[in-house]
């Protein structure tokens, strides 16, 4: 009888486990949780932002470009998803890939004027990065591992995928 | 009765299959594109050649100087779309892709090419690298549902090309298709 009852409590903590486990929505990949190398990025305005200086926080990495359609078209969600996330334990981090002052300026003021990017002058830092393609976003943990990987544009607007960010930072 | 003496004559027809194919049954399908457009459950690939004028307006809007946008003109672009409709990996690789015309094999003008012409011509880094990111990636591993792409690039000879891709899904690339497409033109600018 009380190997049954030890048997039942295994199933419970093994379930518990299977529904406590985070589920990546659509094209959002599980990454090998590689300590993600340290960087150190400026906006247009020269105010610089290190990666390190986020530790203890999740950190939503994207890289971008203007130039690229699915780019121009998650730009608004991803500032309505910074909103909503404004006062959690999380940094927003967009990085535009090769391009100037001016050109960010004018789209970002087009699409999603108080959406903030940090610049990645000639392109290396995103290189070093190796996104598969543009837009790309990464999920940094607060140890400073990466740990997820999104693949294109995502519908940050939708349920899952709010609800996969809300668990993430809910994660002990 | 010993394991070696049952195997034993066996051996002539173990040594004919190929290696891989004791590992995993291993399907390849040849198939041909009808013009620039080809799908089926694993995977859709489409071509999209671009007139000299359609690259020159989007390298010009990326700020592209003028002696990068006459180098541009000068060569044949044209824009692959590759997407992953299968529940498995798709693995990519041009190295693996075939280009001929009627003269025969038809060399892309690659990324160390462009470096070094870039270099020579000092086109500024983020230029470059705005460049690369156009380019369709010479090697990459489809997670199931992504979709990439990119352009390929030949020296414009006037000559149709033959492009004969290669595809390979699942965890052993176990399934492969190589898709035929036949007389590709590099698109010209409207006279």
């Amino acid at each position: 009888m009380n190997l049954v009852r030890l048997l039942l409590l295994f199933f419970l903590i093994g379930a518990s486990q299977f529904l406590l486990a985070i589920e990546p929505p659509a094209k959002i990949i599980e990454l090998d949780k590689q300590p993600a190398q340290n960087f150190l990025v400026e906006d247009y305005d020269g105010n610089k932002y290190e990666l390190k200086s986020s530790k203890g926080r999740w950190v939503f990495l994207h890289f971008w470009a203007s130039w690229c359609g699915p780019c121009r078209k998650e730009m608004p969600l991803l500032y309505k998803l910074q909103k909503r996330l404004k006062d959690k334990n999380i940094d927003f981090v967009l990085i535009n890939t090769s391009e100037d002052e001016d050109t960010i300026f004018e789209f970002l003021g087009g699409v999603a004027p108080d959406l903030h990017s940090y610049m990645d002058k000639d392109g290396e830092l995103t290189e070093l990065w190796a996104p598969r393609g543009l837009p790309t976003t990464f999920f940094i943990d607060p140890k400073g591992r990466r740990r997820y990987l999104a693949l294109g544009g995502r519908p940050w607007d939708k349920a899952e995928y709010q609800q996969f960010i809300f668990q993430l930072l809910n994660e002990k | 009765m010993r394991l070696t003496n049952l195997l034993l004559p066996l051996l002539p027809l173990m040594l004919s299959l190929p290696v891989n194919s004791w590992a995993a049954n291993v399907s390849q399908e040849k198939l041909t594109a009808k013009g620039t457009k080809f799908e089926n459950q694993y995977f859709r690939l489409r071509l999209v050649p671009r007139t000299p004028n359609q690259i020159a307006a989007f390298y010009e809007a990326r700020g592209f100087p003028s002696f990068a946008i006459a180098e541009v003109r000068k060569v044949c672009f044209i824009t692959v779309g590759l997407g992953n409709r299968s529940k498995k990996k798709l693995y990519h690789d041009l190295s693996k892709w075939q280009f001929t015309d009627k003269d025969g094999v038809v060399q892309r003008v690659l990324r160390p090419n462009w470096k070094q012409r870039w270099n020579k011509m000092g086109l500024e880094k983020r230029f470059q690298s705005t460049f690369r990111w156009t380019l369709m990636p010479e090697k990459l591993d489809f997670y199931p549902q992504e979709g990439e792409g990119g352009n390929l690039i030949f020296p414009r000879t006037g000559r149709p090309i033959t492009l004969r891709t290669r595809i390979q899904i699942g965890k052993n690339k176990t399934k492969i298709f190589e898709v035929t497409f036949k007389d590709i033109t590099c698109a010209k600018d409207p006279s």
